[in-house]
């Protein structure tokens, strides 16, 4: 895959935020250093039939969590950090369009 | 040209559980905004999720009896988009290895049976809840975070009727099973419909109407797209149905475009790093599909095939688990398959919607229900007397036997009804007369005179078998 310019754009806009020139090459050339070490991982022979990795480490067993002990913030907590809110909710633009 | 719809659903259902599918937070519906939230919900620094064992234990059971294939390890991915009500910036779900794969369920329509292929059922957490009110949208993290299970079809539905007939089984296959209250009206479950029409059995294009959140609403939402979908094949405008993503306008009856296939979201899907892989325990597996209770569907053949009942008779009495188990407790302690229906369905039921309550708010237990039923059966109260002890012991909630007397016994003795019986025709010269003459309707009357001079408490069918002997000598 070749990295572009036009790529970094294209993906910064499909995460809602843009990127100045100066901040797509720093992107660029961390991605090219990227497709140096894939590459290196493409030029090993035969993987078809390695299984691929998930986790790093083969847990058998893991406890999950028992469905008792609970903890909760207050609401002041939960609406302290918002820029606007009401006694109730946190308050953004309108995030939807007709 | 006639068109053939197929539909796919995707449904998703809120989970019963404690607390949350990966944080401490309660799982609980409340009208008041962010009070049930944890750190984690909120995606502040440094949270980590930790899987519920519960959402486990419930997500298998569903796959279980959904016949799904279970996969030796679990584990979940994220799906990476920006909104508002997800704060991390991602959900977890599970896209790679889903709790059940390949299953199916045959689900009763009507009279007859429906098979539906299931291409999957996976564990994911819920987002937040935004309310759009002009131009600002307010956020309750209440909900974020709640266990969803989200089941997904095979395009194997070629009507609205099957759809809704599978809809409302499996609400009602999760509300017996205790996975989910799926209260549409609170909002738990909401489906995407996915159709697309065709004039022989090759799939033609697929459109996906997405949370559509009542299920007369997605009888209408397959309504208006057929009908959307058809107009254009048959102006010739059929280049114009493109896969697409639309949303049902309730104000308008339509659906309404909201992107396109080259629009669409890029998730980004990745194995979610911060959840171990879980193997699951085939001993565990076991002992959750031996804990499943028995599914409607069962009950309903037990019902009309076993118990002889009509088919609107086992419905009634399956719409709800508590009814329907205690109808089961009824027929337990030895009363008749049939008479049982005819007391829960009529008197007991009747009395529930007349008064609002539910089965779990009566006293009455099934041993005292069979205690007078076996009264009636013995000739010692009728039927009507039965039925006013019933309703008492209901209302008051106390033991029925509170409210039978010795003066309520039937006269079922037969010299003491000959001779009440013999009485009432001494001053009935007339309508004897008439009734002999072919007016036969009077036996009615002949009837209610000896019942008004019991006080209703003489043996109905003793008297009836009294009457005609003396009235056709």
């Amino acid at each position: 895959m070749n990295f572009t310019k036009d790529l970094i754009d294209d993906l910064a806009s499909k995460l809602l935020f843009e990127l100045s020139d100066e901040e797509n090459k720093m992107v660029l050339d961390e991605f090219e250093e990227i497709e140096r070490n894939m590459n290196l991982i493409n030029d090993i022979g035969d993987i078809c039939k390695i299984e691929p990795l998930t986790h790093p480490f083969p847990l058998e067993s893991t406890v999950l969590r028992e469905d008792d002990e609970v903890f909760e913030l207050r609401q002041e907590e939960v609406l302290q950090n918002a820029q606007d809110k009401n006694l109730t909710s946190v308050i953004v633009p309108k995030v939807v369009g007709e | 040209m006639s068109l053939i719809p197929t539909i796919g659903i995707e449904m998703h259902c809120e989970m019963k559980s404690h607390t949350k599918v990966f944080s401490l937070a309660r799982n609980t519906y409340s009208e008041e905004g962010n009070i049930h939230v944890s750190p984690l919900d909120i995606a502040l620094p440094g949270t980590l999720p930790v899987l519920n064992k519960e959402c486990v234990r419930k997500a298998i059971m569903a796959a279980s009896l959904l016949h799904c294939e279970i996969p030796k390890y679990l584990y979940f991915d994220r799906k990476n988009y920006y909104y508002p009500d997800l704060p991390k910036g991602y959900q977890i779900t599970q896209s790679h290895a889903p709790i059940g794969v390949n299953g199916k369920i045959v689900v009763p329509k009507k009279e007859e049976e429906l098979e539906v292929l299931i291409h999957d059922i996976h564990l994911e957490e819920d987002t937040a809840q935004i309310e759009h009110i002009k131009d600002l949208s307010y956020i309750n993290y209440n909900r974020a975070g709640v266990p969803l299970l989200e089941l997904v079809t095979e395009p194997c539905f070629h009507s609205k009727e099957d759809v809704i007939a599978f809809l409302e089984y499996m609400r009602r296959v999760y509300q017996y099973t205790d996975i989910s209250d799926a209260d549409v009206m609170k909002g738990q479950v909401r489906c995407d419909v996915n159709i697309s029409l065709s004039e022989d059995d090759t799939l033609g294009t697929k459109v996906e109407i997405k949370g559509v959140n009542s299920f007369s609403n997605i009888a209408l939402v397959i309504d208006a797209e057929i009908k959307r979908q058809e107009e254009l094949i048959h102006s010739g405008r059929q280049d114009e149905i493109i896969q697409e993503t639309r949303r049902w306008d309730e104000a308008t009856g339509t659906t309404k475009r909201m992107r396109n296939k080259a629009d669409a979201v890029d998730y980004k899907y990745f194995v979610e790093p911060n959840i171990p892989k879980i193997c699951l325990d085939s001993d565990w597996i076991l002992s959750i599909q031996k804990s499943i209770p028995v599914l409607p569907m069962e009950r309903l053949k037990k019902y009309t095939k076993e118990y002889g009942l009509s088919y609107v008779d086992a419905n009634t009495l399956l719409k709800e688990k508590a009814i329907s188990d205690y109808y089961d407790e009824c027929v337990d302690t030895s009363i008749d398959p049939k008479v049982a229906c005819n007391w829960v369905t009529t008197v007991i039921l009747g009395f529930l919607n007349k008064e609002y309550k539910t089965i779990s708010d009566i006293s009455l237990m099934p041993k005292q229900l069979k205690m007078v039923i076996d009264k009636v059966s013995g000739g010692v109260i009728s039927s009507k007397q039965a039925k006013e002890v019933i309703l008492k012991s209901l209302e008051s909630s106390c033991d029925p036997s509170e409210f039978l007397s010795d003066d309520m016994a039937q006269i079922s003795d037969e010299d003491t009804l000959i001779k009440i019986v013999d009485a009432i025709l001494e001053k009935s010269e007339n309508q004897i007369q008439a009734y002999r003459a072919g007016k036969t309707n009077l036996f009615g009357y002949f009837v209610g005179q000896v019942m008004k001079e019991t006080n209703g408490k003489a043996n109905p069918v003793k008297t009836k078998k009294l009457l005609e002997k003396r009235l056709n000598q």
